[in-house]
């Protein structure tokens, strides 16, 4: 009987073990099967409506990838901040990582970003982090991993000013300033104030008083 | 002769003396005016959100007030005519602060002048013409004197914390570089396209005189915290 027992206990173990292994082995459904396979960016058919108000996104195509049946441009882009509306603001860069131009977009419900294949929220990345934004090919958007339910975040358009209108309250005061439109100065300002001068020229004099005396007394 | 040895010696001891005590009250006049100038930027900040509180329209003038940004670096998103009181475009003076420098680790707290003359460098830091305005997405540049206000800098390493309070935000900073520069290196002044923070002073720290080189803090956006959206 204890036998019995004893084997009955066993092989339901070993079957729950068993269970456990295979399940192990699914693989994850939110990550692409096959999302390395090489392909040129020469090759790639851009949108025409994201070239022609992006142009130099083409130059920021790091490589062509094929995952689950379609093709995915591959951008790198750095991390620059969430603003208050949720919208976010990236840098996409060439592959010397030299700032192509920077986007604004507007992530769709859920959305996250992935550092080493780890989801993070857009609100979690600090301005060191470069993650891969993909471009699926003919359209208009960015998708953070290259799968056919990717969900993707919206391009934004550069904002022009405009006056709102009187009844329109006005929103945050100025967090999207431009640089100055003064040219760079030629040199790098000199910070040397007329301090240590003063107080030089001060311990100097009073040697010098002091180098008298010591004459007259000798 | 000996009469005008004592004499010679006596005006030497005072006029000795005199510098001295001119630096020393130079330097208690600078760490005055840097205190005046930061309760004033509170003052400001206090009017602000007072007139936030009271009319939202006003908020946006009082705010565009306070910046005092010269009008080179107007934003492009505040409207340039916002009824009878904003036609006109707001220019900084030298005693206009326009933000609070802070690097808690080295207890550095200095205002920032709109421009880097020489009366706003005696009261603080000053921001460098033709950089982008605090709060923006660009490289804020921001200058001041390594004998005064900035020799602090000597001890900032890689890593340190910098805030740029502002009047309607403040912008946190981490020190990602540390350089010395020759005077016409005005490349680190440039716009890499990404938030940070650039501050500029003399090389070496102790030398009289105009340095030769200058020491670089170069700072990328670390958070940034949006003033809650008003009602």
């Amino acid at each position: 009987m204890k036998t019995l027992k004893a084997t009955r206990l066993t092989l339901s173990l070993l079957g729950l073990a068993i269970a456990g292994a295979v399940a192990a082995q699914q693989p994850a459904t939110d990550f692409p099967t096959e999302r390395t396979k090489p392909a040129s960016c020469d090759d790639f058919k851009w949108n025409v409506d994201m070239t022609r108000e992006h142009p130099r996104v083409i130059d920021a195509c790091q490589e062509a990838v094929t995952a689950d049946g379609s093709t995915w441009a591959r951008l790198a882009a750095r991390f620059v901040r969430v603003q208050s509306d949720g919208q976010v603001v990236f840098s996409v860069r060439d592959k010397n990582d030299r700032v192509i131009e920077q986007v604004t977009m507007e992530p769709a419900p859920g959305q996250v970003a992935y550092i080493d294949d780890r989801a993070t929220e857009f609100n979690r990345l600090s301005t060191t982090d470069n993650i891969n934004l993909y471009v699926p090919e003919g359209e208009y958007g960015y998708a953070t991993q290259p799968v056919a339910k990717a969900r993707f975040a919206r391009v934004l358009p550069v904002v022009a000013a405009t006056a709102p209108s009187a009844e329109s309250a006005p929103a945050a005061p100025p967090v999207r300033a431009v640089a100055s439109e003064q040219p760079l100065p030629s040199r790098l300002p000199a910070t040397a104030s007329l301090l240590p001068w003063l107080a030089f020229t001060g311990v100097l004099l009073m040697f010098g008083g002091l180098t008298m005396r010591l004459r007259r007394k000798l | 002769m000996l009469l005008v040895m004592k004499i010679v010696e006596t005006s030497l001891w005072v006029s000795g003396a005199l510098l001295i005590a001119l630096y020393c009250l130079a330097l208690v006049w600078g760490e005055s005016a840097r205190q005046q100038g930061i309760a004033a930027f509170d003052e400001h900040k206090q009017q602000q959100a007072t007139a936030a509180r009271s009319s939202p329209l006003a908020s946006i003038a009082a705010a565009r007030l306070a910046h005092t940004l010269p009008a080179s670096m107007t934003p492009a998103l505040v409207p340039q005519s916002i009824g009878a009181h904003w036609s006109a475009p707001v220019t900084a003076t030298d005693a206009d602060v326009i933000a609070v420098l802070r690097i808690a680790r080295i207890q550095l707290e200095v205002p920032v002048g709109a421009n880097t003359t020489e009366p706003v460098l005696l009261r603080g830091a000053g921001l460098i013409a033709g950089t982008a305005a605090p709060g923006s997405v660009g490289n804020v540049s921001i200058a001041a004197h390594r004998d005064t206000f900035f020799r602090g800098l000597k001890d900032v390493v890689i890593g340190d914390l910098i805030e740029l309070e502002m009047l309607d935000r403040s912008d946190s900073y981490r020190v990602a570089a540390l350089s010395v520069v020759k005077p016409t290196d005005v490349y680190v002044l440039a716009d890499t396209g990404e938030a940070a923070l650039t501050l500029v002073t003399c090389y070496p720290f102790y030398f009289v005189g105009n340095a030769p080189q200058r020491f670089i803090v170069r700072a990328v956006a670390n958070v940034v915290h949006p003033q809650p959206p008003r009602r």
